[in-house]
């Protein structure tokens, strides 16, 4: 059984990330046996005035397959798990979408992809998730997390949105790999210049100081532009954070 | 490096208050820069110092 994951508004300024949290979290179903867990990304949402985030405003989402009949378990345990790690003064949101039960997979989509937009409310949010049988729950302060962590799910379902939290680091003598090795040492799907082509096999990259994959065509990719330093041994060179920012 | 970023890694550089944010929130790649400090806030147009130093 497939599901979305996605917290929202669990730190404060000193605490740790919600990043943490959700891997945290992910860590934690596959310890007790629930399901396995895919890499969790990061979302943006809208920086207004208007809403409450503590310094981004990024929702956290991961993808899991758990085992059928696990979900009350796991759900039960997000719940705790929330309330007992956020932040004192945070507004913690929990959304657990069941995938293959999900009817508006589009309306989940507008959401999200609304709440990169436009300040919502919780009403919006509950009504949403109570229509399409979503799981959606506060767990402390005013609960506005709610509204992050739905909008997460939907740009996560998108397939098209965010990063990837944390960074790869690729064992090389030179600073220079083929896509085959670079895929093999990350893990990600794809290697694929900005706007541009997918990169085949045995082309060269130059590794930059930050390796990070995003969620594009609803695979893990390595995004990379043309080499301006040394394009005579690798064509091609990772991203830099400040390319990687508007994804 | 643009004007303001480089006015970000001086500022961090003299400030008592820089802490590095998660990575994932990081976004210069100079890593002592107000755009990759945890007391950085963002709004639409730029970042409040949560320490209330400014940057312009």
């Amino acid at each position: 059984m497939n599901i979305l994951v996605c917290i929202d508004d669990t730190d404060n300024i000193e605490s740790r990330g919600t990043g943490e949290l959700a891997s945290l979290l992910a860590q934690a179903l596959e310890k007790n046996g629930w399901g396995k867990t895919e890499p969790v990304t990061r979302h943006q949402l809208f920086v207004h005035p208007d809403i409450a985030y503590t310094s981004h405003n990024s929702a956290m989402c991961f993808a899991a397959d758990i085992v059928p009949g696990h979900l009350a378990s796991f759900t039960g345990f997000a719940k705790e798990f929330l309330a007992r790690e956020s932040a004192e003064g945070s507004d913690p949101g929990l959304c657990i979408v069941t995938i293959d039960a999900l009817a508006g997979r589009d309306d989940l989509i507008a959401f999200g992809r609304r709440a990169k937009q436009q300040v919502l409310t919780k009403q919006e949010a509950y009504g949403l998730a109570q229509r399409l049988g979503i799981h959606l729950s506060e767990h402390g302060g005013t609960g506005l997390g709610i509204i992050g962590a739905l909008a997460g799910s939907g740009l996560r379902m998108t397939g098209s949105d965010g990063r990837f939290r944390g960074k790869f680091y690729v064992d090389t003598a030179t600073g220079i790999v083929d896509v085959a090795e670079l895929k093999r040492q990350t893990g990600v799907a794809v290697v694929k210049s900005i706007g541009g082509p997918v990169l085949h096999e045995a082309e060269k990259v130059q590794l930059g100081d930050k390796v990070k994959a995003v969620l594009l065509e609803g695979r893990s990719t390595l995004l990379v532009t043309p080499n301006t330093m040394d394009a005579a041994r690798a064509p091609w060179q990772t991203c830099t954070k400040q390319q990687l920012k508007v994804y | 490096m643009s004007s303001s970023d480089y006015k970000s890694v001086q500022a961090a550089l003299a400030c008592p208050h820089f802490f590095l944010d998660d990575e994932d929130e990081c976004v210069s790649d100079e890593e002592i820069s107000c755009l990759n400090c945890r007391y950085r806030r963002w709004t639409q147009e730029s970042f409040l110092c949560m320490k209330k130093q400014s940057v312009s």
